[in-house]
């Protein structure tokens, strides 16, 4: 039955309702989960906390497993899934750019908005400096960046059909490298909590 | 680790575990058979409209491949800026199998009308091509539509004449010669004047 939109089951608005109500739902777990919080985000870099690698690592696992066993059932049409296209050297330079980010500010866009809301000062001049980024780069898309955003076509690609495996396998060792790094994290997370320089 | 963690870590691997034996048990995509073949074929989004194939050209989109399929005479008289030719009778020639069965590139078939392109488009199926779509109404449809595009009448509706403002910016970019000189139209027009596809909406990052 699904994908909803695509296939014209429900109407523009009502899309945009339905995501209106799971960005609500987003924003109050980011914040009830202790996300608004700068120092819990950088913890990955520094050590002392790993939550936002576990949670982003088994959201997407999660997801995953769930769209393909409603695929699997006939519940929903993964061919008709939107995704876009990968162009790989404009996607590697804004990664970098967006790695910068978190670990200066403290924020990624979701949780800079609910920090901003819960009225963080810091979140609102990331939120100003955000937008004033968006600004600039639509701004100057033509003569500046353009060349690179087209760069590196790869088209429609998921990695498992450009490793040549099986989704189901991908998923599966996905989870087990995920499984990995959570045990291992956990053993980092110890060691330096244990030497007490951090707390949140 | 906490019991906690340890029980969340293995209901995900189960999780994982079964999503691999299932996919595995699926049909591979590639075997396609006559009754889904009619599935594929009832469908509409084989098809690209000439205002879509006009703005995705005039915002460079280098995905797209024009590919031909008229003889190379007429090939030479008259194609699309970029276009490649592929004769309909040498479409199973092993040479051009690349060209056809990637999974890169949007491929965008057309001939005079459409008729030369479904049927390419349809053989490509069969085969378990993808990225191949259909021009719809072809060259033909093109010069009508973006080359020269008809003033509408002064009683039709804003859409009319949004849709035909932009074909005639369409038009001016491909050298339809439709645009006088006093026109108010700038020296470029905007990079991309067409509504974009529904379906782009629906798309979005992880946060």
């Amino acid at each position: 039955m699904g994908p909803l939109f695509p296939q014209e089951i429900i109407g523009e608005e009502f899309n945009i309702l339905i995501g209106f109500f799971i960005g609500i739902g987003f924003g109050f777990l980011l914040e009830a989960a202790g996300f608004t919080n700068t120092r819990k985000l950088a913890g990955v870099f520094y050590g002392y906390d790993f939550v936002v690698l576990k949670v982003f690592f088994s959201a997407a696992i999660t997801a995953a497993i769930g769209l393909f066993i409603m695929n699997h059932f006939g519940l929903i049409d993964m061919s008709a899934i939107y995704y876009p296209k990968t162009f790989w050297i404009p996607t590697l330079i804004g990664g970098l750019i967006m790695a910068f980010g978190f670990i200066i500010g403290g924020f990624c866009p979701g949780t800079s908005m609910c920090a901003a809301i819960t009225g963080k000062i810091d979140a609102m001049v990331f939120v100003g400096g955000a937008l004033i980024g968006v600004f600039l780069y639509a701004f100057t898309y033509e003569p500046l960046w353009e060349t690179l955003r087209n760069s590196g076509a790869m088209g429609e690609v998921n990695i498992a059909d450009w490793l040549g495996i099986d989704s189901g396998l991908f998923i599966l060792l996905l989870t087990f490298v995920a499984a990995a790094a959570f045990y291992a994290v956990t053993i980092i997370q110890k060691k330096v909590t244990e030497k007490g320089d951090y707390q949140l | 680790m906490k019991k906690r963690d340890i029980f969340l870590i293995g209901l995900l691997l189960f999780g994982a575990f079964l999503t691999f034996m299932m996919t595995k048990s699926d049909e591979p995509l590639d075997k396609v058979t006559p009754c889904k073949l009619l599935d594929i074929a009832a469908t509409q989004d084989k098809y690209i409209s000439t205002d879509e194939l006009a703005r995705m050209m005039m915002s460079n989109d280098p995905t797209i491949v024009l590919i031909d399929l008229r003889t190379k005479v007429e090939f030479d008289t008259f194609s699309l800026q970029g276009a490649i030719n592929i004769p309909l009778d040498s479409i199973l020639n092993p040479e051009y199998e690349e060209v056809l069965n990637q999974d890169i590139f949007t491929n965008v078939l057309y001939s005079n009308s459409s008729d030369m392109a479904a049927k390419v488009w349809l053989i490509s199926k069969r085969l378990g091509y993808k990225n191949n779509y259909i021009l719809r109404g072809g060259l033909n449809r093109w010069v009508e539509t973006i080359l020269r595009p008809k003033r509408p009448l002064e009683t039709a509706v804003n859409t009319e004449f949004e849709l035909y403002n932009s074909r005639r910016a369409a038009s001016y970019y491909f050298g339809g010669g439709t645009v006088s000189a006093s026109s108010t139209i700038g020296d470029k027009p905007s990079s991309s004047p067409f509504k974009r596809r529904k379906k782009e909406a629906a798309g979005g990052g992880c946060d």
